[in-house]
């Protein structure tokens, strides 16, 4: 009886102890599909980002936290499926930059020629999205975008 | 792990006497000043980190974590690392980095000084994750903290954590203000294992901030952690580093985790290329503590012997361990 009560014990002191983690967080899986607009003459490949447009509450809420990036290819289209924590944030940002140089790097101290830009869209209870991002502006970080002044 | 938390938590609570202060090297002590250690409080960290932080105890000691941390961050523990270790002072640093660590404020960190404002100096920071929208309201706060709030000596910026490129003109007031106040700036260079960081260039190479250091010479750079990469265990940005600290008076580094286990590979060839590059005048020391208990001592233990196998003479370490942070600062010299 004894060796009952004592292994009862241990096993629920273990499940209490594991269960003292946060809680795994409710997962989405959405299809995107990034449209880039050139600025006329620019070629180069796309290299997309994907982030919740606000993340957390309170005082940790903060724009733009990072949810996946996709590496720079070639096209102006691009669908891209990703799981990510919806109920976590509000909205995604969806930033693009061209690589004109195909350096990989987003524009060097010396060679300030990639141009980004970034678009912003709610994703209520959507599986899939379209959005149009235009890339006009060399160098700048998502930041630079959003959130704008109003 | 967590019996190493454990005794060592118990070590500091009941033992005896500290040791002398400051390191003996070649039979005299020279006085310690760790200039990069963090405070801060458990519910002011994002989940990731909380994650990151948990991923160090085994299943089912998880729980303790936030207790732990919040014990590390206390004003009890540092005081009490710092004298384990015989540093006779440290710099404190706010942060503002919701994305990856959290948030330790420039009040916390000015009231935590408070507790011991012979030892203790703070470094201000401020908010960037939303400067189109209250730039300007968080750059009169900076200005006003940097003022007003007791024992602010310096400030501190982490581009990578606050998401923010080096070569972003938008945030050129926060050096302008810093040095017309005479406050030097520590800034975070080269990447780091935590999650949300950024790691591309132009958020951790020091070159992207060289109009900057340009552009305000009255302005103190301290490029932290001197370009080491504690991701992939790299020196990554060390030559940037130092062309930048030889080629500008207003441009200096800070070797934060280069003690650490994590760069056993790397700190021998570290100090051996200051050395060679003639930038010992331009080190100022610091741990990037407290980690975990007895890490501010591992550090310096670690990073004082690697100097002697590099052969730096007393001077220099002097230099590097104090001497260099009170001149900087303006500061007297700190004696053991």
């Amino acid at each position: 009886m004894r060796k009952i009560i004592n292994t009862m014990t241990l096993g629920l002191a273990a499940l209490l102890l594991a269960g003292c983690g946060e809680p795994p967080p409710d997962m989405r899986t959405i299809e995107l599909t990034t449209n880039v607009i050139r600025p006329p003459g620019v070629e180069g490949p796309v290299e997309v980002r994907v982030f919740h447009a606000w993340f957390l509450e309170g005082n940790l809420r903060h724009p733009l936290h990072l949810i996946e990036i996709f590496p720079a290819r070639d096209g102006d289209s691009f669908t891209d499926t990703f799981e990510y924590r919806h109920e976590m944030g509000d909205d995604l940002a969806v930033f693009a930059w061209i690589d004109t140089d195909g350096d990989g790097i987003h524009c060097t101290p010396t060679v300030r020629d990639d141009p980004s830009g970034l678009t912003v869209v709610e994703d209520g209870d959507a599986t899939k999205l379209e959005v149009t991002v235009n890339v006009t502006e060399p160098c700048r970080a998502p930041n630079w975008f959003y959130p704008t002044a109003s | 792990m967590v019996a190493a938390v454990l005794a060592a938590a118990l070590l500091t609570a009941c033992g005896g006497e500290p040791p002398e202060p400051g390191v003996l090297v070649n039979g005299e002590r020279l006085a310690v000043v760790d200039m990069h250690l963090h405070t801060g409080a458990w519910d002011d960290m994002p989940p990731d980190f909380h994650s990151r932080l948990r991923e160090s105890v085994p299943t089912g000691f998880k729980w303790t974590m936030p207790f732990m941390s919040d014990w590390m961050l206390s004003t009890s523990s540092i005081l009490g690392q710092l004298d384990d270790a015989g540093i006779s002072a440290a710099g404190m640093f706010a942060v503002y980095s919701p994305h990856t660590t959290g948030i330790a404020t420039n009040e916390l960190v000015s009231e935590f000084c408070a507790t011991s404002p012979q030892r203790l100096y703070g470094f201000a920071s401020l908010r960037m994750d939303q400067w189109n929208v209250n730039g300007d309201e968080w750059l009169k706060k900076f200005e006003s903290d940097l003022q007003n709030l007791p024992h602010m000596i310096g400030v501190k910026l982490a581009h990578a954590h606050q998401q923010v490129r080096f070569d972003d003109e938008r945030f050129d007031g926060m050096y302008e203000i810093a040095g017309r106040l005479g406050k030097p700036i520590y800034l975070h260079t080269s990447g780091s294992p935590n999650p949300g960081i950024r790691i591309e260039p132009p958020y951790n190479d020091p070159y992207y901030l060289e109009d900057a250091i340009k552009k305000y010479p009255d302005t103190i750079f301290i490029l932290g952690h001197a370009g080491w990469d504690s991701l992939n265990k790299e020196l990554t940005y060390l030559d940037a580093v130092i062309d930048l600290v030889m080629r500008y008076d207003n441009a200096y580094f800070e070797p934060g985790a280069l003690g650490a286990e994590r760069a056993d590979e790397k700190i021998d060839e570290f100090v051996q290329r200051v050395k060679a590059g003639g930038a010992i005048p331009k080190m100022i020391y610091g741990s990037d503590g407290a980690q975990f208990p007895g890490y501010v001592k591992r550090h310096l233990e670690a990073f004082v012997a690697a100097m002697q196998r590099a052969n730096y003479t007393t001077e220099e370490m002097r230099m590097v361990l104090s001497d260099n942070f009170s001149r900087v600062f303006k500061l007297p010299k700190f004696e053991v």
